[in-house]
């Protein structure tokens, strides 16, 4: 006998897809789930009678197939998907052609209108964008730029001429004096590096203002955590000038710079640069763990200095009776510095890398499904 | 009645389970989905509500005000391991001393040779007010506090006991250094005696809210003051026990001149001031009545 499909109705709204499978007293319900499809079949009372029904489906997108359920009822199947991404789909199907039996549960179908409503007003420049530009492009004889995306535009620019103007500085000096440039780098670009350092704490008031997306959180501890190291460990240490370690880090942080806002400014003027992609997603594994160590290395350096110093460390007696022991405090941070601070940041980064590159493997993939 | 119990975590049913009478309150049904359906969390483990992501259910809730019918679904979330409030309490509350007496008895191991310099009458003064403290709060926890949940989850012993703990061995540590500054004893008596009273403030609280509701029922009533003068802050605020606890600390960070004390007590005072500021506004809430002069935790000001 040939396959017979169940009647399927189908909803979503932006995190999840909802299909409800049309049989009654189903029995033996198999429900196969891929990233990329679902394969169902039951023994049920559906539009042919009592019968075997299954059917296959190749989604529009990829879904989370490890927590992909569906429930039994006595007149229906319910199969409860999430999306891996969450996004509003034109159709359920990856071809643009869907099966017959498959339809549209209006029951509880939502668009994204319905969210939007709720969530905030509409703006009428964004929701007919192309009119707006083409209108600003006759009356004013050009496109107005939003003022936010002008300043994102030259911030990203500044802050990659900075660091290249860095890099720039370090490998002509490397190359005219070879290795004895090493020991004068932070005489060389000391204090362009501590300039262009604090300028991003601007990247920890872009979200507080809205300018990015995200918390202003992690962008505060990454970029305190640096110049931690740069100003307190370095800077108030003359002796630690000289160390071939601080070459090292400078050159370390530059290269993740000079990825990291090139490819921001790529996504401001909408343009896909593959490489860039690639780069920005992919250099961390290099980097990060060999910036962790120098970073830990001039931890590691400066604890008898400071033992020395006693630079930053209370002792008492003192009116508050309080005590901070910098040498303690070192020893604390190097610990935690190393083993979970560095798994935190490079899980979170491997969690983006496969989000972005792990992307067009999967879509390819779904093309030769469809062929 | 017969109800569809499923699992709030994936959907999957768990079976059915056949209920009395629409009588029947939540808590009563939660012993009986776990006597009846084996595979089901213990009783103390779950949260029962009417959607898949919806509002936990109260136990005193019946069926019937629910509106619950035969065939309704019930979905269960697991809470994890589960441990009593009064052990939680106890084990929080009893560290905080023996900690505190560690440091007190200036081991070696710690201070080193100085260890052996005489101690001063404010770490003594000290001392006494630490132990007077959690003392105070263990036998509360024994006789005065009523708890409306049993349990809580077990992650939370750990978080509350490193809390309580380590802020006791970091303010001890300073305290009862050998190079200890006291300052001057004006001050100290001063603040001994603000100590005193906020102590004995919020014990009267603890008495009063506990003879708000007799025993066993679950009548709910505004707070008001009783014959004792220190329970005249309820007109005031709504969370006195809260405003007396800061103060007691904010008086032993006086008395100590200790920063790291200044510290607990402005966590300490943080935190009941999200609780306050929570409690205040379900007062308001529950009440139509509720005084309108009265603030959170701070008199005329929050």
């Amino acid at each position: 006998m040939a396959n017979l499909s169940p009647f399927v109705y189908w909803s979503q709204t932006k995190q999840t897809l909802l299909l409800k499978v049309d049989l009654k007293d189903a029995k033996g319900a198999i429900a196969d789930f891929s990233p990329v499809s679902v394969n169902f079949s039951a023994n049920g009372h559906g539009a042919r009678g009592v019968n075997a029904y299954k059917f296959e489906l190749h989604f529009y997108a990829l879904i989370d197939d490890e927590n992909a359920t569906f429930v039994v009822s006595d007149n229906k199947i319910e199969l409860q998907i999430r999306k891996l991404e969450p996004e509003w789909w034109p159709r359920l199907v990856a071809t643009p052609q869907k099966p017959h039996w498959l339809k549209i549960d209006f029951d509880r179908w939502r668009t994204e209108d319905d969210v939007e409503v709720e969530e905030k007003p509409r703006d009428v420049r964004q929701d007919y964008e192309k009119e707006y530009a083409d209108l600003q492009k006759r009356e004013l004889g050009y496109i107005k730029e939003k003022t936010k995306k002008v300043y994102m535009i030259f911030y990203n620019l500044a802050m990659f001429v900075g660091y290249l103007y860095i890099m720039v500085v370090m490998g002509v000096l490397y190359y005219r004096d070879g290795v004895d440039s090493i020991g004068k780098t932070y005489a060389n670009v000391g204090n362009a590096f501590k300039f262009i350092q604090l300028l991003q704490y601007l990247e920890v008031m872009h979200p507080m203002f809205g300018y990015t997306k995200g918390s202003p959180v992690v962008p505060f501890f990454q970029v305190s955590g640096r110049n931690f190291i740069l100003f307190l460990m370095i800077d108030m240490e003359p002796r630690m000038y000289a160390k071939p370690v601080v070459f090292y880090v400078f050159i370390i942080w530059s290269l993740v710079e000079l990825v990291r806002y090139p490819y921001y400014l790529a996504q401001l003027l909408g343009r896909e640069v593959g490489l860039l992609t690639w780069l920005r997603y992919t250099i961390w594994i290099p980097l990060y763990p060999m910036g962790i160590l120098c970073e830990g290395i001039i931890v590691l350096r400066n604890i008898p200095y400071i033992e020395e110093t006693k630079r930053f460390t209370v002792e008492m007696p003192n009116p508050w009776n309080i005590t901070f022991d910098m040498v303690l405090f070192l020893k604390i941070y190097l610990m935690l510095l190393i083993i979970p601070g560095s798994y935190l940041v490079m899980s979170h980064m491997a969690k983006l890398r496969s989000k972005k590159l792990g992307k067009g493997r999967a879509k390819r993939q779904q093309h030769l499904h469809a062929d | 009645m017969e109800l569809e119990i499923l699992n709030a975590k994936n959907s999957k049913p768990y079976g059915k389970v056949k209920v009395p009478s629409g009588a029947t309150p939540i808590g009563d049904l939660r012993a009986l989905i776990h006597k009846t359906l084996k595979q089901t969390p213990h009783a103390n483990r779950q949260s029962l509500r009417l959607e898949l992501k919806g509002k936990s259910l109260k136990d005193t809730d019946t069926l019937e005000s629910l509106s619950l019918r035969s065939g309704d679904k019930i979905y269960v979330k697991d809470l994890g391991p589960q441990i009593g409030w009064k052990t939680v309490f106890l084990a929080e509350y009893a560290g905080p001393l023996i900690v505190y007496l560690i440091f007190y008895f200036r081991p070696e191991l710690v201070y080193g040779k100085a260890a052996s310099l005489p101690i001063s009458l404010t770490t003594h003064i000290a001392a006494g007010c630490y132990t007077v403290h959690y003392v105070k709060r263990l036998l509360e926890t024994i006789f005065v506090h009523r708890f409306s949940h049993a349990t809580m989850p077990l992650r939370n012993l750990f978080k509350n006991c490193t809390y309580y703990w380590g802020f006791t061995a970091y303010v001890s540590y300073h305290v009862n250094h050998p190079q200890f500054t006291s300052p001057c004893m004006c001050t100290v008596w001063g603040a001994l005696g603000a100590f005193a009273l906020c102590e004995l403030g919020n014990f009267s609280v603890h008495i009063a809210l506990r003879n708000l509701r007799p025993p066993g029922t679950k009548v709910r009533k505004i707070p008001v003051a009783d014959g004792n003068p220190l329970t005249k802050l309820f007109d005031l605020v709504s969370c006195p026990n809260y405003t007396y606890e800061i103060g007691a600390w904010v008086s032993f960070s006086v008395l100590t001149s200790c920063l790291a004390a200044y510290l607990f007590a402005f966590a300490g005072a943080f935190q009941m001031t999200i609780w306050a500021l929570a409690k205040h506004r379900n007062y308001k809430k529950e009440f139509k009545d509720y005084p309108r002069q009265r603030r959170s935790i701070f008199p005329f000001v929050l």
